[in-house]
């Protein structure tokens, strides 16, 4: 304390330096205010900048759900559409077992079996029976079956009942799931040149097959071209062996 | 890398170009037999990677050629997908209990039979890794 502040009330003095005192406070507090003016100012720019990186964010994040849920759906349809190739080519190739079967022999027995096997292994019937058509009277005559009363169908006459009537008309017959025929779940007719010479009639399917699909339709107008002529190669070859065979 | 063989044991020549049909464009080697006594000379012989087999053939059926194969230590493993026309519990039942690893119907459906074989054919894969 100097010379002079000694001299100076006691009071004066307290009083000045709270005023100092004072005023470093509103500096510091200005000071601090500023500093908080600026952080504020930051962390709302960064508020904003968050906000607008995460609707950035959300809408890229949208987008690439949106992409995803398309690629999504595209390997659906590729994945249905392999499924159906992938079918049809499985129909093809039955249609192509089918003909390749009739078409590679002309043995009539062998003919036969492969009706068979092909209403057996392809349609998916163990209930058939494939006739032969006596020109002369009509008449249908069973020349092979699987599952059925061979006595009960041995000859079918037309016109006997509605059933041999559809049987011996040479259209197609197929009955309709909805209105199932009695006795009879499809008839097809093997024509040459417009004349009826058999007819394969399908009295069921097996069990685990509740319907006749679109390829069994298929099967049923090859086996009505191919297995006529197949049928009616092997009796005329079965004929020209028989005749070869009778001594001169 | 040896390509992976099936055997084919059907007596109707009808199945079998049908199954050749389906299986040969997935680069399969394939084996036929005629019935259960042929399936088991092949087996023994090749081991092949699965069986396709037939319930119902002459000589030597399905049923037991299966219960032999699965006697035999050497083709005890290989995987067998019986092919039958019986969907029937008690039919699916008697192949089940000779050792079939699944079955098949008949008309085959080419899809089914694609993914049933695929999928054996992973078992089998897993199983010899």
């Amino acid at each position: 304390m100097d010379a002079e502040e000694s001299t100076r009330p006691y009071v004066d003095i307290v009083r000045e330096r709270q005023q100092r005192y004072v005023k470093d406070l509103i500096r510091e507090n200005e000071t601090l205010r500023t500093m908080a003016a600026t952080l504020e100012s930051d962390f709302r720019r960064l508020q904003a900048e968050v906000l607008d990186a995460r609707s950035a964010l959300e809408q890229r994040e949208e987008g690439l759900r949106r992409r995803l849920s398309e690629i999504e759906a595209e390997n659906r349809r590729y994945a249905e559409r392999y499924a159906e190739i992938e079918r049809q080519s499985g129909d093809l190739a039955n249609l192509y077992v089918a003909s390749y079967q009739l078409n590679s022999t002309v043995e009539r027995a062998q003919v036969l079996t492969s009706i068979k096997e092909i209403v057996i292994n392809l349609i998916g019937s163990e209930n058939f029976g494939v006739f032969e058509r006596e020109s002369e009277t009509g008449d249908l005559h069973l020349a092979t079956s699987f599952g059925i009363d061979t006595d009960a169908f041995a000859t079918l006459t037309p016109g006997e009942t509605r059933r041999d009537e559809l049987m011996t008309s040479g259209a197609l017959f197929v009955a309709d799931p909805n209105e199932p025929f009695p006795g009879l779940l499809a008839s097809i007719p093997l024509n040459l040149d417009g004349e009826l010479i058999g007819v394969i009639a399908i009295f069921g399917l097996l069990a685990h097959k509740p319907a006749l699909e679109s390829v069994d339709l298929e099967l049923f107008d090859l086996l009505a071209a191919h297995a006529s002529r197949a049928l009616y190669c092997a009796n005329l070859h079965a004929a020209r062996v028989a005749e070869r065979s009778v001594p001169a | 890398m040896n390509r992976r063989t099936i055997l084919l044991v059907d007596d109707s020549p009808t199945i079998l170009m049908m199954e050749k049909f389906a299986l040969a464009k997935c680069g399969y080697e394939l084996l036929t037999a005629v019935n259960g006594e042929e399936a088991i000379e092949w087996a023994v012989a090749r081991t092949p990677d699965l069986i396709l087999l037939d319930v119902v053939m002459p000589k030597m059926g399905g049923l037991e050629a299966c219960r032999r194969l699965r006697a035999l230590p050497e083709t005890a493993h290989i995987p067998i997908l019986m092919v039958t026309t019986r969907g029937e519990p008690e039919s699916v039942e008697a192949g089940w209990g000779s050792g079939c690893n699944d079955y098949i119907t008949k008309p085959i459906d080419t899809m089914e039979l694609l993914l049933k074989v695929r999928s054996l054919m992973a078992v089998s894969e897993q199983e010899t890794a």
